[in-house]
């Protein structure tokens, strides 16, 4: 594998830093960028949500990740709640995507382009955290169809009928996780 | 045996007697009851004169040992009082914050609606306590300090500090931007699926590794990031 990313504990002191990089143009994407900048700080106060940013080894920032928990009623309506691992947003900025070149594109084991080095990086913290359901979902906009695709190829399962939010629908993907 | 034992009790007693009265004949000879009301000598005094000044010397002795103990019980009692008081004002802030928190989280994840009213109740409870711990403060400055008080309004001061400071930035609690982290409710349908998720037995494209890489501190971010 090429260029290993470093994960970095986000802190919001690093917001001025961080408002100079896009994650694309599209609304879908905009929000990524929206999330990072105005939606993490209440993330990480009310919600104990996690937040880490990455950089190369050439020291570039790259991009970020984030894993919160959510409560799901579940397996009746008159369960209670369960905490299930969620993964907020994450994005790599939009001048670095689909690098470094990559030539086995098919196996997210060894992939090493960015995308995939931090959703393995997600995934592996998600499973080490303690006492959570042996799952891990994330909500995505029906209209980032790379976005579906880039979480199938990891296994996640879309899951549950979409939820509309805004101008936004969203389908919930879940994956296994041990 | 016993008879022996017996006598010698008595004469121990006797004896005990003996040094108690010789006690308080010195005591009665001391220079510390001459001075303390001015009274003459107690040994130039005729016999009933001396026994009247000793009486009076006596008891502005005691009456002065008891002020002194009473005073030093009132300032006792007012330091821990004054303790209680700082204590009790750090617990009810530390009361107000878990609140304020569990408000925040339920109107993070869509639980409760945002209200002003109850924005407004959180800001009043938290004017009125900064009333209160200045209130303290201005007291202190009248109260003996000890060691443990002083680390109290250091920790009340501390909180002080704190809650002026988020009051300051104060901002109203909002419901999540990503919907993921809304509390969220599953059709009957939707939990059979989410179980034959969790129970699949197929091959996951990508195993989760037992030990996560190690995230560094944001200081890190700081030293290698280059704009």
């Amino acid at each position: 594998m090429g260029d290993l990313l470093v994960p970095i504990e986000f802190a919001l002191e690093m917001l001025p830093s961080l408002e100079q990089f896009t994650y694309g143009r599209e609304p879908w994407e905009v929000y990524l960028y929206t999330w990072l900048m105005k939606g993490s700080a209440d993330a990480i106060g009310s919600n104990g949500a996690k937040v880490w940013v990455y950089i190369n080894q050439a020291d570039e920032y790259v991009g970020y990740g984030s894993l919160a928990q959510s409560l799901l009623r579940y397996p009746r309506k008159t369960s209670d709640m369960v905490p299930v691992v969620d993964i907020p947003a994450f994005a790599v900025r939009d001048d670095l995507w689909g690098k470094p070149k990559e030539d086995r594109l098919d196996d997210v084991t060894v992939d090493g382009r960015y995308s995939s080095q931090i959703m393995r990086h997600l995934i592996d913290t998600a499973a080490s955290w303690d006492g959570n359901f042996p799952a891990i979902k994330l909500s995505v906009d029906q209209r980032a169809t790379k976005a579906h695709e880039f979480y199938e190829r990891f296994g996640f399962e879309r899951s549950g009928k979409p939820r509309v939010d805004g101008d936004a629908t969203y389908d919930r993907y879940v994956r296994k996780l041990r | 045996m016993l008879s022996a034992m017996m006598r010698r009790i008595d004469a121990l007693k006797s004896a005990a007697s003996e040094t108690r009265s010789g006690v308080r004949r010195s005591v009665r000879r001391h220079r510390c009851f001459r001075s303390p009301l001015g009274h003459r000598t107690l040994r130039s005094s005729t016999s009933a004169r001396g026994d009247e000044d000793c009486g009076a010397a006596r008891q502005a002795i005691f009456w002065t040992a008891g002020h002194l103990r009473a005073r030093g019980f009132w300032t006792r009692r007012q330091t821990f009082e004054f303790a209680a008081r700082v204590s009790s004002t750090v617990h009810v802030i530390d009361l107000v914050g878990e609140q304020e928190a569990e408000w925040r989280r339920l109107v993070f994840r869509g639980e409760r609606a945002f209200s002003r009213r109850d924005e407004r109740e959180f800001l009043a409870a938290y004017r009125s306590w900064i009333r209160l711990a200045n209130r303290l403060i201005r007291e202190f400055g009248e109260t003996p300090r000890s060691g443990s008080l002083a680390i109290g309004m250091g920790v009340l001061e501390a909180k002080l500090c704190k809650v002026s400071e988020s009051l300051n930035n104060w901002s109203p609690p909002s419901l999540s931007m990503a919907i993921g982290l809304r509390d969220d409710y599953l059709t009957e349908s939707e939990a059979a699926d989410l179980d034959r998720i969790i129970s699949g037995k197929g091959e996951l494209p990508y195993e989760p590794k037992s030990q996560p890489q190690k995230a560094l501190p944001p200081s890190e971010f700081f030293r290698r990031f280059k704009g």
